[in-house]
């Protein structure tokens, strides 16, 4: 049986006004319920800009993106932030909040203007909290977590949305080993388990290919390749598009990239 | 009587102040004689409760027509406002003391006589 | 709990405002006294409401520019105001209502441009540069009004300075009744971006992806927090730092989320106000002080209190 269809970019094209090349040029992304999609590419390589086309924040000038069969750009802010949960890569935290706080302003899109948040909404907290391990913290202000921790906590947000898509931007862009693991890992689950689709971006390719079930290389706003990660994350398309010579090993199955020093260059 | 200079905070004269003595002068008693500066900001609520038989506005200009704040309904309050008891002096005669002293307080003892026959 | 003891607090303020003043009215009279139906009782909820007015905007203001220092005073109206007043008073406009008419018509002109201003492209409000068009007109708008009151001999223009800085003498049924019927409207609009106020705090990106539409949010809460303002500053000139202050006293006692800090902000921005003029009226009586000194002797040092909190951590 098919898996659900989620998210479904066409062959978009994006350029930013008073710039006199496309962004994205001709990239689909397409992802299915219980599929993790990892896209990497070098910095200014669209892997944001094609995170704006996907969730309807930029109107593509040519393709197409549409969520659950609608265009993306068609959906009310609001009713789509009840399929699709982000973690941004950067946010501000103006005024101090708890993570109990926190975790509930992801709960906005199912509340009424003048309602309070209802026994379900604190359940739908609950659940989030427990999913990313993270209830015990529940009563911690936000300053005072660890990176990881914050990580999870913002995760535990998005999923307070009951999404069917989880979108994550670099979400361990300054983890230690065991926090980007364990990250990983709930990833994983959350793909597996609950049944969601992720698109994750990220510059770490190794651990895109271990988790990801396919991966969507970019450089220069096109696509560089696109599928499982061993048929995309040969040596010859890494250092294309990387500029950077590399080997390929392969551990489990996966492929594995090792950066060269310069006097290792292939002979 | 009390001096209005302006309505809107209700800027009155004090005693020590040439109008305060003018109105010694012609016989009648500024309600704001006690406040020992020549102008001074008081609430509307202080007016109505020295309660002035008449009020003295002055003016640059010598527009005939009653200042505006006079309909106001808080202005209202003060008795003097009702029973549209107003004189109206205009700036260049009462403004300082000097040589016209004298015609000032005629002048001026001639409008209260007018205005409260 | 803590409801309750805001009540009792604006209660009380009330309270005071309508038993204290420089004429002695005594508690057996004071159902029957003119002064306290037709001059102390307006005045208080007159105080109340623009003091209210002044703390929802600001503490909407202070989310939407995402600045905890911002101020009404930074949208550029009381100048635009000011120079209403002063036109009106110039040309010799005569009617009762002449002066915070014409004030409400120059605050909303400053309000049109700034809005204008801050339009990046035409499309996208950039609060940022809302901020600092404000700051612009205000200062371009003062500079026209000091010009005019200077260049002209009449001594009534430099009164009008006297009605800019503040105060609530203009209070009357009317202006009570004025209030109730304008300030529901903005006052319901920013209540209602309570929580989009909230997500707005993360960023704009982060708050589109929670799913608030960031740009009818900032449009709206910059509209009515202005609409608030104009109205406050036409009925009782410019009064300084009810909107700064109490939005953060009220952070200290009911957090970050917006839900309950609005209100809580209106009810303590009326209260202090109330407070603040009973103190103006009574203090030097049978003299009166500006009722903006007040504000600003309560509010400067708890404003450098914040600062110091604010720069410390």
């Amino acid at each position: 049986m098919d898996r659900e269809l989620i998210l479904d970019v066409r062959a978009v094209s994006y350029r930013y006004p008073e710039t006199a090349r496309d962004a994205l040029a001709g990239v689909s992304l397409v992802a299915r319920a219980g599929e993790v999609h990892a896209v990497l590419g070098p910095n200014g390589s669209g892997k944001t800009t094609l995170l704006r086309v996907a969730l309807g924040l930029a109107r593509p000038a040519t393709g197409s993106a549409a969520i659950l069969g609608q265009p993306a750009a068609a959906w009310s802010r609001r009713d789509l932030a009840r399929i699709v949960g982000v973690v941004p890569q950067r946010e501000d935290h103006l005024f101090p909040q708890r993570v109990r706080e926190t975790v509930l302003l992801g709960r906005y899109p199912y509340l009424s203007v003048w309602g309070a948040e209802r026994p379900e909404d604190q359940a739908a907290v609950d659940r989030a909290l427990a999913r990313c391990d993270v209830s015990s913290l529940a009563t911690r202000w936000i300053w005072t977590l660890s990176g990881g921790e914050y990580q999870r906590v913002r995760l535990a947000r998005a999923l307070a949305q009951e999404p069917k898509l989880l979108v994550l931007d670099e979400p361990t862009a300054s983890l230690d080993v065991r926090h980007e693991m364990e990250l990983f890992e709930l990833v994983r689950a959350l793909a597996d388990q609950d049944g969601l689709a992720v698109v994750l971006i990220t510059h770490h390719v190794n651990l895109a290919a271990r988790f990801a079930d396919r991966v969507l290389l970019l450089a220069d706003g096109r696509t560089a390749g696109d599928g499982a990660p061993a048929d995309v994350l040969t040596r010859e398309t890494v250092e294309r598009v990387f500029a950077w010579p590399v080997s390929i090993a392969s551990f489990d199955g996966r492929p594995q990239m090792i950066p060269l020093r310069k006097q290792e260059e292939h002979s | 009587m009390a001096f209005v200079v302006w309505d809107n905070p209700p800027v009155v004269i004090g005693g020590g102040s040439y109008l305060d003595e003018l109105a010694g002068l012609v016989g009648a008693a500024n309600v704001f004689h006690d406040i020992a500066a020549a102008s001074a900001t008081v609430g509307l609520e202080t007016i109505v409760s020295r309660d002035p038989d008449l009020l003295v506005l002055l003016r640059d200009s010598a527009t005939a027509e009653p200042p505006g704040f006079l309909r106001r309904p808080e202005w209202r309050a003060v008795r003097a406002v009702r029973q549209a008891r107003i004189v109206y002096l205009s700036g260049s005669l009462f403004a300082r003391p000097g040589p016209r002293a004298a015609e000032a307080v005629a002048e001026f003892r001639r409008r209260l006589e007018e205005a409260m026959p | 709990m803590r409801w309750l003891g805001l009540m009792v607090v604006v209660v009380l303020a009330l309270a005071l405002a309508v038993v204290l003043g420089p004429a002695h009215v005594s508690l057996a009279d004071l159902t029957t006294s003119d002064i306290v139906r037709s001059l102390r009782l307006p005045r208080a909820l007159l105080a109340f409401l623009v003091g209210g007015s002044l703390a929802l905007a600001g503490a909407g203001l202070q989310a939407l520019v995402r600045n905890p220092l911002a101020d009404p005073s930074l949208l550029g109206l009381s100048g635009g105001a000011g120079l209403g007043a002063v036109l009106a008073i110039a040309l010799h406009l005569n009617s009762p209502w002449a002066l915070p008419l014409a004030a409400f018509a120059g605050a909303l002109g400053a309000m049109a441009l700034v809005y204008r201003l801050g339009l990046v492209g035409g499309a996208e409000l950039d609060p940022r540069i809302l901020i600092l068009a404000g700051v612009a007109v205000g200062a371009f708008t003062a500079a026209v009004t000091t010009a005019l009151v200077s260049l002209s001999g009449a001594a009534e223009l430099r009164n009008a300075f006297l009605w800019l800085w503040g105060g609530l003498s203009g209070a009357s049924w009317d202006s009570v009744l004025l209030l109730c019927v304008y300030a529901p409207l903005p006052v319901a609009v920013l209540l209602a971006a309570a929580r989009p106020l909230d997500l707005l705090a993360l960023g704009e990106e982060p708050a589109r992806h929670l799913g608030a539409d960031v740009e009818a949010v900032k449009r709206r809460v910059y509209l009515a927090a202005s609409l608030l303002t104009a109205a406050a500053v036409a009925v009782s000139g410019v009064i300084g730092f009810v909107g700064l202050v109490v939005p953060h006293a009220m952070r200290l006692l009911w957090g970050h989320r917006h839900r309950p800090l609005l209100p809580a902000a209106f009810l303590g921005g009326g209260a202090l106000l109330a407070l603040s003029d009973t103190v103006a009226r009574v203090a030097v009586a049978p003299r009166e002080l500006p009722v903006g000194i007040v504000t600003a002797l309560i509010g400067v040092p708890v404003f450098v209190l914040l600062l110091r909190r604010w720069t410390a951590s």
